[in-house]
């Protein structure tokens, strides 16, 4: 399962879009919730939705988790709850979360950095073989991802974080592209990310809207801290 | 008679300032509205801003961007910033530079996409 939820860069938000907008993943599910979801309906080809939904790819076997606005803090540990209660129903191998990390010098970097943070030590061992993305040995995360960490190792349900070098308040098509790569990878399922990047321009313009949502919603996850940091 | 004209010239003057005045403040308010008007025009690009001892970076993600557009003008503490991408839309930033930045200098680049805009100065102590 992967899940791609509004955060720093939107680096998990343009990763999942992509994997929709592709058609590896269709739709089969929206989450609903008078309590913890803000009054949104995203529409979507003229008809309006949650903007929280559920994906699926029959080739790739994957399941998506994608958010379609940003996601209120006081939801955000509810929002970890439905994913654990729905990877144990669906029982999945593995939930993998994408985020970003924002750097100072990231227009100066030509490939971002990618990082795991995983919830056990059997995950981080399993992880540290791969050769594809270092360990974020030590510092924090904050934001929609923390929670989910804490509530899958609860339930002893595998989640890493792949933690991608990104802009803080600027979308980074670049940054989510390095993310599926790997998640390609791990995975074993090809996402040619090529068209990604030749879309990035076009995803930054149609995206901005989100971003300005995000920014307004980011601080009260960390009290201006950023999402990940060492 | 003359306290009769200096009682004239009195209300002329009078009607005359008071005149003056409200011309001022129909152009103060017509300006105001045009200029509010322009504003709606415009869009805020999104923008990141890292600071450094010396120097604030701020980059500007404005997709589509007519490079020939860009304009910066750099007034006191304040750095204005307006452009127009190829699909006509108009945006407009203005930002605040750090109160100890003594003589800055802006530099305008554009690197991947993003317009960077690196303001340096020498720091006052």
């Amino acid at each position: 399962m992967i899940v791609g939820i509004p955060d720093a860069g939107l680096v998990g938000e343009i990763a999942t879009e992509y994997l929709i907008s592709k058609g590896i993943v269709d739709e089969f599910g929206q989450i609903y919730s008078r309590k913890h979801l803000p009054t949104i309906m995203h529409v979507d080809d003229g008809v309006a939705k949650s903007p929280l939904r559920l994906y699926y790819g029959k080739e790739s076997n994957l399941v998506v988790l994608h958010a379609w606005t940003a996601i209120p803090v006081n939801s955000a540990y509810p929002l970890a709850k439905f994913i654990s209660d729905y990877a144990t129903k669906l029982e999945v191998s593995a939930v993998i979360s994408i985020t970003g990390m924002p750097i100072p010098n990231r227009l100066e970097i030509e490939k971002p950095n990618a990082y795991w943070i995983a919830n056990s030590k059997e995950l981080a061992q399993e992880l540290s073989k791969l050769d594809i993305m270092q360990k974020f040995s030590q510092g924090y995360i904050s934001g929609p991802y923390a929670p989910i960490l804490f509530e899958t190792a609860r339930r002893k349900i595998n989640n890493f974080a792949v933690v991608v070098e990104s802009f803080l308040d600027i979308p980074d098509p670049e940054a989510s592209a390095v993310a599926l790569d790997i998640v390609s990878k791990y995975t074993g399922f090809t996402v040619d990310v090529s068209l990604l990047l030749q879309e990035a321009e076009e995803i930054r313009a149609r995206i901005k809207g989100l971003m300005e949502q995000t920014k307004r919603e980011l601080p009260t996850y960390a009290s201006g801290k950023p999402m990940t940091y060492a | 008679m003359p306290a009769y004209k200096d009682l004239e010239d009195m209300v002329r003057k009078a009607i005359e300032a008071e005149m003056k005045r409200m011309e001022e403040i129909i152009e103060f308010v017509s300006r105001e509205v045009k200029e509010s008007m322009e504003n709606q025009s415009y869009i805020e690009p999104l923008y990141t801003e890292i600071r450094r001892e010396n120097r604030v970076v701020y980059v500007l993600d404005v997709p589509y961007l007519r490079d020939e557009t860009i304009y910066i003008k750099l007034e006191k503490n304040t750095l204005n910033f307006s452009c127009t991408d190829n699909r006509g839309t108009k945006y407009r930033l203005s930002l605040r530079i750090p109160n100890d930045m003594s003589q800055p200098e802006v530099k305008v680049s554009r690197v991947k996409g993003r317009v960077c805009l690196i303001v340096e100065g020498k720091a006052s102590k």
